[in-house]
């Protein structure tokens, strides 16, 4: 677990080749830094698909916005993708204002998100698949 | 007719805050705005939308507000140690501001790239975006004492 005041980010193993980022509090400026390593660690890790857990974040402004879609470009990259999970209302309407939520794949709860990202990867992985 | 329960004294205001030109005094910032868009009547939901748009002023000011362009550093240093950053809050009949100034050179927000729904996975220039989505009016002036964005909402409900 790394933690700067004002944001936690715990690193978990979600299900099967899909790695998680519990995120508590606020994404500004000043813990905006935390993330980026964080996602960074697991880029560099060669995680493909990774969860981003917004259920407790409070606030994520334009930094926050930043750091997720260079998160999202780097996983793409490697064929994989990210996927956030739970934002509250306040934050979905941030995504809605800037037209991320169609760039980000978002789910009401992780276990949409898996389905969604365990159903990418047979995609990729199935001689059928992709099409 | 405004809410007299929560509606404050016009004596109440301007209110006043300095905060050193770090990352750190963003929640700071964000805090005091959010305790007098409360005290002004506002709803949660609207504070909630008010505290982005302040937020992303004063990452403007933490950022790019440096006098000699070093803005945003973590490490801190004498210059940057200083209040350099001044918020203002007022309300003027049913006009709520925020007014946020430091002493960077400031930019020309006409040449900026302003990402917004349109520019799809751009990394950055959302924050005047959201500044101008989230608020009712947004000023952003120049002089030589530094950069001055004045943000104003109207407080529902009030004549």
């Amino acid at each position: 677990m790394e933690t700067t005041i004002g944001l936690t980010v715990t690193p978990r193993t979600a299900g099967e080749g899909t790695q998680a980022l519990d995120l508590v509090g606020e994404v500004d400026v000043y813990t905006a830094p935390l993330l980026r390593q964080a996602i960074m660690d697991q880029v560099d890790a060669g995680v493909k698909y990774l969860l981003i857990d917004l259920t407790k974040v409070e606030y994520l402004d334009s930094t926050g916005l930043g750091i997720l879609i260079g998160g999202v470009k780097r996983l793409k990259e490697q064929g994989g993708n990210l996927h956030l999970v739970g934002p509250s209302a306040r934050i979905t309407r941030i995504f809605e204002i800037t037209g991320l939520n169609k760039i980000f794949e978002v789910y009401p709860s992780e276990q949409e998100a898996l389905s969604a990202s365990s159903q990418a990867g047979a995609a990729r992985t199935s001689p059928a698949g992709g099409a | 007719m405004p809410d007299i329960k929560t509606a404050a004294k016009e004596s109440d205001w301007p209110q006043r805050l300095q905060v050193p030109a770090q990352p750190h005094s963003a929640s700071r910032v964000r805090a005091f705005v959010r305790k007098k868009a409360d005290a002004a009547g506002f709803s949660d939901d609207d504070i909630a939308e008010i505290e982005v748009a302040v937020g992303e002023a004063v990452t403007n000011a933490i950022l790019y507000g440096q006098p000699r362009g070093g803005g945003g550093s973590t490490s801190g240093s004498s210059e940057t140690e200083e209040d350099a950053i001044r918020v203002e809050v007022g309300l003027e009949a049913a006009c709520f501001y925020i007014e946020v100034r430091d002493p960077g050179p400031g930019f020309d927000p006409d040449t900026v790239a302003e990402a917004g729904p349109e520019n799809g996975d751009a990394l950055g220039g959302r924050g005047l975006y959201l500044m101008r989505a989230l608020m009712h009016h947004v000023a952003m002036s120049r002089d030589e004492q530094g950069m001055r964005v004045r943000m104003e909402r109207t407080v529902p409900g009030a004549s």
